[in-house]
């Protein structure tokens, strides 16, 4: 392999040849990919989910993961959520001429990497290499498949008290890339990517009256949380000291001038439950290594139709609305 | 904790008529909103929004200039991020489109960025947006002298630099303007000092309290204007006193009285405000972005757009004031939208109209179940 | 916090290490007492004295 990816390596001929039996195929090591057919073909049941995702983050590489690894989790993590076993990935690589291939190597053992903590398998792709200037960097899509469990799970499933559990801390993801970006502040801020397949496993097997499940990336907590009610009679009320967040996204957010509430996170989701089922579902959530900060953060509420209400720690009260468009930093 | 007392004490204060408070700080409405404080006041307690935040009181003239500008190929516009969605007179049209369309914007946290993106991109030049009031204006400043003392030679400062004291002194002198007490801006009061202040009391007998940004010290400050009020006792009074003296910041005003001079400026949604802009001394010219762009940014070239395109509609101006509600204006969740606004009210994302929208249909708040 | 950054300090008279400031777009506006006296207690006793005095309010002496 040369040091840079260059146009040649996505021609189809040798050199992509070179890059798929060097790079690729003995890092995914499964009998589907090393088949190298057009697709890839797979024991199959009755019902199936399949997701895709597309990944264009800057910076590739920030505190607490990158790009590769987060493509596989991004991925893993919305079949999950959906109530399926994820199983295999595809994934493709678009990558700009000029890349060092150092890099590819890394984002490369990192998707590897993650496809192994997560039990998945990476069985088909492809790749293609742009001009430079014409890509920024590395982009990748990974598509998901996998088999429907737990069938059901829909924000139309939400009644009147039922409870809001978030399974961690708030904005972590979504700082970590915003620091990483502004190139100016360090600190021990690490993004929160991790596949949430085992703790989606771990609540729907208590049985519990699981109503949704969601994992709150872009447009963060609150975003996702007007997803669940837009259109709908009932509202969710948040309590703002319920909310788990990070002393050190805190500060970061306050110096960004960004809300913790509105920050990306890759590794935590959004569970509705039925009121009385909530204690069980926290518990079995703090079991698992994802879940440990899990905690009831809401009510829903008919008081609010259609909206996300908080109220603040200190007793007052604020409406959460989805997010506009990007979040952008404030001066003022 | 200390909250809880201080709603407490604002509760228990004999108000016998409505009262209305003022803040002109873009940190502070959002404070307020963050905190929910409005919902924990009484019902005769109203808080109202002034012109305090600086990106929000930008005219469209000088976006639409801006807008311009930031078409050209060998121009980088450097911008706080709120800076990027404010629109000029055409709706919709801001830098974020522009960007799309390929301008080069690069948002920035401090001038000092914007400076070293000059030098690290000597074949263009960078004009940073410079938008604040007098607690950003001597760090910008500082910046530009730092650039000229370097030699960079490709930086320039467009200056929507602003001072608070004429933007107040203009809304009093408004027929039917009803505020009865401000809260001062807590930063602007560490540059300018109690003694930035004292002519509200001094010379309008207005209740004033520079207030900090935790919910505290505003409850706090909501707490002495009342009291002030119910004395009928006008004065100045401190609740920032960690971070604001008598004198002010010595340094930061010496640098502000050198660099720039104060200029009759136009203010969205208040029209032109004499003294209240500052622009850059003749000396420094070679730093002034409307010196180096004459033809886009120049008094003259904005004024020849200006005319062409103005909403006349637009009520922010007595929105601001206390004079109507959102609710009252025209164009108020029709033609101007949180996603596209006209107004400094509904620009910024806590301003009274876009404050007022979110609020829509939502009754009294009482305890969460 | 752990949070680590560049700031000119331009404004700030004999400005020493260790020192607490105000941060503004980059620039320290002003220096602030030590950290302990960020809670200013001296000043929120000053209130709660007024609160107390003003309308003899017995919530503000729960401490």
């Amino acid at each position: 392999m040369d040091e840079i990816i260059t146009l040649d390596y996505g021609s189809g001929g040798k050199k992509t040849s070179a890059l798929i039996d060097t790079m690729i195929v003995p890092r995914m090591k499964n009998p589907y990919l090393s088949a190298l057919g057009d697709g890839a073909i797979l024991p199959g049941e009755k019902d199936l989910v399949f997701s895709t995702d597309s990944f264009v983050v800057d910076p590739l590489f920030f505190p607490g993961g990158d790009i590769g690894e987060l493509s596989v989790c991004g991925t893993v993590n919305d079949i999950a959520v959906c109530g399926g076993e994820p199983k295999f990935l595809s994934c493709a690589l678009i990558l700009e001429e000029g890349l060092e291939t150092a890099v590819l190597e890394k984002v490369l053992a990192s998707m590897s990497a993650a496809a192994e903590r997560a039990g998945v398998q990476i069985v088909t792709g492809d790749t293609k290499v742009v001009e430079r200037g014409r890509g920024d960097k590395l982009y990748i899509n990974t598509s998901g498949i996998g088999f429907l469990r737990f069938p059901g799970l829909t924000p139309k499933a939400i009644r009147e008290g039922d409870k809001v559990i978030l399974s961690g801390t708030a904005g972590d993801h979504g700082t970590a890339v915003m620091l990483a970006r502004s190139g100016m502040m360090q600190g021990e801020l690490k993004s929160d990517c991790a596949s949430l397949n085992g703790l989606c496993s771990a609540i729907l097997q208590t049985g519990a009256g699981v109503r949704v499940l969601r994992d709150p990336t872009r447009g963060g907590v609150a975003t996702t949380l007007n997803e669940f009610v837009e259109g709908s009679t009932l509202g969710i009320a948040l309590d703002e000291t319920a909310i788990p967040v990070r002393p050190e996204v805190e500060a970061a957010c306050e110096m960004l001038g960004l809300d913790p509430l509105y920050c990306a996170n890759e590794g935590k989701l959004l569970c509705v439950v039925a009121q009385e089922d909530a204690d069980l579902v926290v518990r079995e959530m703090q079991k698992c290594s994802e879940g440990q900060n899990a905690a009831v953060i809401g009510t829903v509420t008919a008081r609010y139709p259609g909206r996300v209400v908080m109220k603040t720690k200190f007793g007052g009260s604020r409406v959460l609305q989805k997010l506009a468009g990007a979040q952008l930093p404030r001066i003022c | 904790m200390n909250a809880d007392k201080l709603c407490s004490a604002i509760k228990a204060l004999p108000l016998k008529e409505e009262v209305c408070l003022m803040e002109v700080c873009g940190t502070h409405t959002m404070a307020i909103a963050k905190s929910g404080i409005k919902s924990m006041l009484p019902e005769k307690v109203k808080l109202l929004s002034g012109p305090g935040c600086p990106v929000c009181v930008t005219p469209a003239s000088e976006i639409d200039a801006i807008l311009e500008l930031s078409m050209r190929p060998d121009v980088i516009l450097a911008t706080y991020g709120d800076m990027v969605r404010v629109p000029g007179s055409v709706p919709g049209d801001n830098l974020a489109r522009r960007r799309a369309l390929g301008a080069q914007v690069q948002v920035v946290y401090s001038p000092v960025d914007a400076v070293e993106l000059a030098k690290q991109n000597p074949e263009k030049e960078v004009v940073f947006l410079g938008v604040g009031f007098e607690t950003t204006a001597p760090g910008t400043a500082a910046a530009a002298l730092t650039a000229s003392d370097k030699g960079v030679k490709n930086f320039t400062v467009f200056s929507m630099l602003k001072t608070v004291e004429p933007a107040l002194r203009a809304l009093m002198a408004m027929d039917d303007f009803r505020v009865q007490g401000f809260l001062c801006p807590g930063h602007v009061a560490t540059i300018i000092g109690e003694k930035g202040f004292a002519f509200l009391p001094e010379k309008y007998r207005m209740p004033a309290v520079i207030a900090g940004f935790e919910a505290e010290d505003i409850l706090a400050a909501i707490w002495r204007l009342l009291t002030q009020l119910i004395n009928r006792e006008p004065k100045l009074e401190n609740e920032y006193k960690r971070a604001v003296s008598e004198p002010g910041n010595l340094l930061a005003q010496k640098m502000m009285t050198a660099c720039f001079t104060a200029e009759t400026t136009e203010w969205r949604g208040l029209g032109s405000i004499p003294k209240s802009g500052l622009k850059f001394r003749p000396e420094f010219s070679a730093l002034d972005a409307e010196k180096r762009f004459p033809e886009v940014l120049g008094e003259e070239a904005r004024r020849i757009q200006k005319s062409a395109r103005i909403t006349p509609a637009c009520r922010c101006g007595d929105v601001i004031t206390g004079r109507i509600s959102p609710a009252q204006c025209p164009l108020f969740g029709k033609r101007c939208l949180p996603e596209d606004p006209v107004g400094p009210c509904m620009v910024s994302s806590e301003g009274a109209c876009a404050a007022a929208y979110k609020y829509m249909d939502i009754d009294s708040f009482e305890e969460n179940g | 916090m752990g949070m680590r950054r560049k700031i000119r300090i331009d404004f700030i008279e004999n400005p020493r290490v260790g020192d607490y400031v105000i941060v503004h777009a980059g620039f320290a506006i002003e220096r602030l007492p030590e950290k302990q006296a960020l809670e200013d207690l001296e000043s929120w006793e000053e209130l709660e004295e007024a609160i107390y005095q003003e309308y003899g309010m017995q919530a503000a002496r729960t401490e």
